[in-house]
C-alpha cells in the first residue's frame, strides 16, 4: 500500500511541474504583448519600459521561466500589478472563503447523494427512481448561476429568510455566518450532488448484481445490513474516485458561484484580476487552483487505496 | 395473377446510418431530445426569418415591457426585443458549441489515434500533455485563455476548443490501442499497409462510435462554458445577445421584470438538457451490451 501511495505521489511531480510550463508559457508566448494589454492603446514608451522590467519581460524567456519556477518552489507567486501586494497574501486572504464554500458544498452532497442514489437503485424504476432520475437530467443541466439567481429569489426575496449576497459580519456568531453560507453552498452544491448521485446509483446497481449479495441474502442477513455493510461498501469505491474529479468541477465552480454572491474568495480574485490584466495575480491564482485540484485528486487516489481492500493488501 | 410461389423475398437489409436511426427511433428519451435539437438548430439557423426585430433593435418606448403584444417575451432594460435576442444567442451558442467541439474533437481524436496507434515514447508524450491539460479544472483552462487572449467570439471559442481536447484524446486512444492488438492488422502490416491508409481505413473507424457519444455530450457543456463566460462578463461581448449575458443584463431588474431572467434561464435549460439526454441516448445505442439486452 505504502509502495503505491509512494507511486501516486511521485506520479504528480511531473504534472505539477507541467501544469507550471503550460501556465508560464501561455502567458508569454501566446501573440500579444501583455505591456500593451495592460496600458491601453497609445501608451508612454518609457512608462512600458518600467512595467517590462517590473514585471520581468525584459530578460530572456528562459531566464524568466528559471526565475519564476525557483519563486513557485519557495510558494512565492510573484506580486499584483494592482495592489503591489504579493499574491500569495491575496491568495491567502481570499481561500478561506473559497474553502468554506468547497468544504459545505462537498459535504452537503455526499450527505443526500449517497442516501439517494441507494434509493433509487434499490426502487428502480418505481417512482423514487424516476424522480432521482428526472433530478439528475435537471440537476446536470442547468448551470450554476441560474441555479443562484432562483435560489435568491426564492430564499432571500420572496421569503426573506436568507441574505441574497455578502458575508456574514465580522465577529457574528456560528448561525449568522452558516446564514450566509446556506445559498452559494446548496448552488454550489447541485451539480456535484447529481454526478455522485447517478455515479452511486449505478454503482448500486452493478455492485447488487454480484453473487455475494445474493449468498448473503439467502445465508438469512437482514437486507438492511446488507445494503449498508456489503452493497454500500463496495459501491462506494468508484464514488471516492470520482470526488477528486468533482472537485475540479467545485473549484470552477466557485468563480461563478462567488461572483452570483458577491464572495470575496480564489474566484474573485481571479475574475478581478482578468478585469484589470494582472497578469501575475492571474498566473498566480490559476496555478494556485489547479495545484489544489492536483492534490484533491492525489487525496482521492490515496483514499482508494485505502478503502479498497484489494489494493490496501497490495 | 402472378405466380409468387417461386420468388425468393430478398432479406430487408438497412445501412449502418439507417440502422442507427432506427435504434434512435425506438428510443424514446432519445429521439424525442432529437426532436429538440434539430427545432433549436432550426431557430438558429432561420432567425433572421423568424425574429420579429434585429437583436440590437432599441425601442425606448418597450423597456423591460412584458411579454406579449409586440413583444412575445417581452423587452430589455434598453428596449430591444427579448425573443430575437433569445434566437441571436441561439446561434451564438451553438455556433460556439459547434465549432469549438468540432475543432477539439478533430484535434483529440487525431491525437488520441496518433497515441494507441505508434504506442511509446509518442503516447507518452501526448498523453502526459494532455493530463496536464486535464489537471485544470474546466472552467478555469478556459479563464486563463480568455485573459491571455482577450475577449472575443473567436478567443472563447479557442479557449473551450482547448478545454476539450483532452477528452477526445483519451476516448479516442483507448478503442485505438484495442484495435492495434488485433490479427487483422498485423496482417495488413505485413501485407505492406501504410500507416496512413492503416490509421484512416482501419483506426479511425473504430474510436468514431465513443467519439460521437463524447461528441454530444461536450456540446452541451460547450454551451454551459460559454454561457457561464458570458455571464461572468468575459465571453461573448455586448451588445451581440448570449443566453448567459442575457441572464446577466436581466439579473439587475429580476424584481421589476422577472421574464428576461426566466425565458433565458428555461432556453438554456432546455437546450442543454436536450443535448444532455441526446448524448446519453447515443451511449445507450452505440454500447454493444445495452443493444444486446434490448
Amino acid at each position: 500500500m505504502v509502495t503505491l501511495i509512494v507511486r501516486r505521489l511521485l506520479g504528480m511531480i511531473p504534472i505539477i511541474l507541467g501544469v507550471a510550463v503550460v501556465t508560464f508559457f501561455l502567458v508569454r508566448v501566446v501573440p500579444g504583448d501583455p505591456v500593451g494589454e495592460i496600458l491601453g492603446e497609445n501608451y508612454d514608451p518609457a512608462v512600458a519600459a518600467d512595467l517590462r522590467e517590473k514585471l520581468g519581460l525584459d530578460a530572456p524567456l528562459a531566464t524568466q521561466f528559471w526565475e519564476w519556477l525557483r519563486d513557485l518552489a519557495t510558494g512565492n507567486l510573484g506580486t499584483s500589478i494592482r495592489s503591489e501586494l504579493p499574491v500569495t497574501t491575496e491568495i491567502a486572504t481570499a481561500f478561506p472563503y473559497t474553502l468554506k464554500l468547497s468544504v459545505g458544498a462537498l459535504t452537503l452532497a455526499m450527505i443526500f447523494a449517497i442516501p439517494l442514489g441507494v434509493l433509487a437503485a434499490r426502487r428502480r424504476d418505481k417512482p423514487a427512481d424516476l424522480l432521482a432520475r428526472a433530478f439528475a437530467v435537471v440537476g446536470i443541466s442547468v448551470p450554476t448561476f441560474v441555479v443562484g439567481i432562483l435560489l435568491i429569489l426564492l430564499f432571500a426575496v420572496q421569503l426573506q429568510v436568507l441574505p441574497s449576497s455578502g458575508v456574514a459580519p465580522e465577529g457574528s456568531g456560528i448561525v449568522e455566518q452558516l446564514r450566509y453560507l446556506c445559498l452559494p453552498v446548496v448552488t454550489l452544491s447541485i451539480a456535484m450532488m447529481v454526478v455522485t448521485l447517478k455515479m452511486t446509483r449505478s454503482s448500486y446497481l452493478e455492485v447488487a448484481k454480484q453473487d455475494f449479495i445474493r449468498t448473503a441474502l439467502a445465508k438469512g442477513v437482514r437486507r438492511r445490513r446488507v445494503t449498508t455493510h456489503h452493497a454500500l461498501r463496495t459501491a462506494l469505491l468508484p464514488v471516492v474516485t470520482s470526488v477528486g474529479i468533482e472537485i475540479g468541477y467545485l473549484l470552477g465552480g466557485t468563480v461563478v458561484v462567488e461572483t452570483v454572491f458577491s464572495q470575496p474568495g480564489v474566484g474573485s480574485l481571479l475574475l478581478r484580476a482578468i478585469g484589470q490584466r494582472d497578469y501575475p495575480m492571474v498566473t498566480g491564482t490559476v496555478m494556485f487552483l489547479a495545484l489544489v485540484f492536483v492534490l484533491a485528486n492525489l487525496l482521492s487516489d490515496v483514499l482508494y487505496i485505502v478503502v479498497d481492500p484489494r489494493l490496501r493488501r497490495a | 395473377m402472378p405466380d409468387t410461389s417461386t420468388r425468393t423475398r430478398r432479406p430487408f437489409r438497412t445501412t449502418a446510418l439507417g440502422a442507427f436511426l432506427l435504434r434512435l427511433f425506438r428510443h424514446r428519451v432519445g429521439f424525442a431530445a432529437a426532436i429538440v435539437v434539430l427545432l433549436i438548430t432550426l431557430a438558429a439557423v432561420f432567425a433572421p426569418l423568424i425574429a420579429q426585430y434585429p437583436p440590437n433593435d432599441i425601442d425606448a418606448d418597450a423597456r423591460l415591457a412584458n411579454p406579449g403584444g409586440s413583444h412575445w417575451f417581452g423587452a430589455d432594460s434598453l428596449g430591444r426585443d427579448l425573443f430575437s435576442r433569445l434566437l441571436y444567442g441561439a446561434r451564438i451558442s451553438l455556433l460556439v458549441g459547434l465549432v469549438s467541439v468540432s475543432l477539439s474533437a478533430v484535434i483529440g481524436t487525431l491525437l488520441g489515434v496518433i497515441a494507441g496507434y505508434y504506442s511509446g515514447w509518442r503516447d507518452n508524450a501526448v498523453m502526459r500533455f494532455m493530463d496536464v491539460l486535464f489537471a485544470y479544472p474546466a472552467i478555469l483552462l478556459a479563464l486563463l485563455m480568455i485573459a491571455v487572449l482577450g475577449q472575443s467570439t473567436s478567443n472563447v471559442i479557442i479557449a473551450i476548443t482547448i478545454v476539450f481536447i483532452p477528452g477526445f484524446a483519451r476516448v479516442a486512444r483507448a478503442p485505438a490501442l484495442s484495435v492495434m492488438t488485433q490479427p487483422y492488422i498485423e496482417v495488413l502490416r505485413c501485407a505492406g499497409a501504410s500507416d496512413r491508409r492503416m490509421i484512416l481505413r482501419h483506426v479511425v473507424p473504430n474510436v468514431l462510435a465513443p467519439v460521437l457519444v463524447q461528441f454530444t455530450v461536450n456540446l452541451s457543456y460547450a454551451i454551459l462554458i460559454e454561457a457561464s463566460l458570458s455571464y461572468l462578463g468575459v465571453g461573448i461581448k455586448p451588445p451581440n445577445p448570449s443566453w448567459g449575458n442575457i441572464i446577466s443584463d436581466g439579473q439587475q431588474f429580476m424584481l421589476v421584470s422577472p421574464g428576461q431572467v426566466a425565458f433565458a434561464s428555461a432556453v438554456l435549460l432546455i437546450t442543454i438538457g436536450a443535448f444532455n439526454l441526446l448524448g446519453d441516448a447515443l451511449r445507450d445505442i452505440t454500447d454493444p451490451r445495452e443493444r444486446r439486452s434490448s
